[in-house]
Order: structure tokens, then C-alpha cells, then sequence
């Protein structure tokens, strides 16, 4: 299948490469199926583009590339419907919000993708404790 | 909205698996227990909005030009 993408033009979906959320992104119910793109000729290097929604694509990055005490502790249960065991075999991911000014570049900690690329499901999960920020700027020293 | 008068310690059922109960009641806020399945997403209602906002500011992020982004960085 070729999808015609609002950003990164013509892209083939292989079956094998489909993401199945389990949760979805919240707010966007009805797209459940992604691609995790990656190029380093562009900048944010990783996105998840809808497979549902062609205009539809999340630009994502490892939370612990940005903030190096980001840790988690999530519990077997949250794990469970995405068919892992420990959180040592997922992939986190935050989404990115990336606007025209880019000092405001940020990425949300509170609500991490927990993906696991074995079975290629993956879902939003929002956690319950403040001290992660929903704003956590990327380039500058704004979060201090 | 179906509106219910509870007291202090007593609970709402919602469909068999689902127990909301009153806590503890103080001056300017209310304590409330909730029991439910675990995979029952939960949420205080302005993180719920808060999110799903942030969640729709990132789908309309555009893809920013290398030259552009070093200056900035170069910049701060």
C-alpha cells in the first residue's frame, strides 16, 4: 500500500512495519495504525505517521535523550495489554511539539508511548505523578 | 447530568465494576475513592484536556530545515 503523506510524500506501509495501538493517542481515536519514521536529514528525526489519516503524523522522541533523569516505574499491569514483561524490552517515546518558533520546541514527559517492537503495539499512557511536565522544552534552559 | 446526594463514606456503582466513594469532605475540596478495573483509564479532567491539547499541538508540527534549527540553537 502507498500512502500519500502530508510530510514526508509517497511512503509504502509494509504490513510488517504497522504499529496496532492498543490505547490510542488520546484525541485521535480513530487512527490506531502508525509508522515509526526515521531520517536523519530532518529535523525531529523520528515521527509516527498515520496509517488511518495520511495529514496525520506525531514527530517523537526518546524522553531520555532530552532529560537524563527521566525514569519510569510502571507496574506489570500497564504492561500487560501490550504483551511486554519488563519495561527493559520497550521503547519510550514522547511526542514533540514542534512550532514555528523554535525556543518552544518541547516534548510532553507526562504521557509517554510505551511501544513494544516485538509485537509492534504500542499506546499512550498517562501518568498519574506531577512531577513529570506536560511542557518540557527541549533547547533552551526554559524548564529552569 | 444525573445528579446523586452522597454523605460521607457512602458510593455510587456504575455498570457492576465501577465504585466511586466519598472520602473525606473538607471546606474547599472533596476526597474521592474510585474502584475499577485497572486497564479503566482514569484521569483528572484538566490533565485529560491538557493532554489531548498538547496531543493536538504535536500533529501540527512541521518539519524544521537543518540551517535554520543550528542557527537558532547557536543562538540560545
Amino acid at each position: 500500500m502507498l500512502l500519500k503523506t502530508r510530510l514526508f510524500g509517497e511512503v509504502s506501509v509494509k504490513d510488517e512495519e504497522v504499529i496496532h495501538f492498543t490505547k490510542p493517542i488520546l484525541g485521535f481515536d480513530d487512527c490506531r495504525q502508525y509508522l515509526l519514521i526515521e531520517n536523519e536529514a530532518i529535523f525531529p528525526t523520528f515521527w509516527l505517521q498515520s496509517v488511518n489519516d495520511p495529514n496525520l503524523a506525531f514527530p517523537v522522541v526518546s524522553p531520555f535523550s532530552v532529560d537524563e533523569n527521566y525514569s519510569i516505574n510502571l507496574q506489570t499491569l500497564d504492561l500487560d495489554d501490550i504483551d511486554l514483561k519488563s519495561l527493559d524490552d520497550a521503547l519510550v517515546l514522547t511526542l514533540m511539539v514542534v512550532p514555528q518558533t523554535l525556543s518552544s520546541i518541547r516534548t510532553n514527559l507526562r504521557a509517554p508511548i510505551i511501544y513494544n517492537p516485538e509485537k509492534k503495539v504500542a499506546k499512550q499512557l498517562i501518568l498519574y505523578d506531577e512531577k513529570y511536565p506536560i511542557h518540557f522544552y527541549v533547547i533552551d534552559d526554559a524548564n529552569n | 447530568m444525573l445528579i446523586l446526594t452522597r454523605k460521607l463514606g457512602e458510593s455510587i456503582i456504575i455498570d457492576d465494576n465501577v465504585q466511586i466513594s466519598v472520602i473525606e469532605i473538607n471546606k474547599n475540596n472533596i476526597k474521592i475513592g474510585v474502584n475499577a478495573p485497572r486497564d479503566l483509564p482514569i484521569y483528572r479532567e484538566e490533565v485529560y484536556l491538557k493532554i489531548k491539547e498538547e496531543n493536538a499541538q504535536a500533529s501540527s508540527s512541521g518539519i524544521i530545515d537543518f540551517v535554520d534549527f543550528a542557527s537558532s540553537t547557536l543562538e540560545v
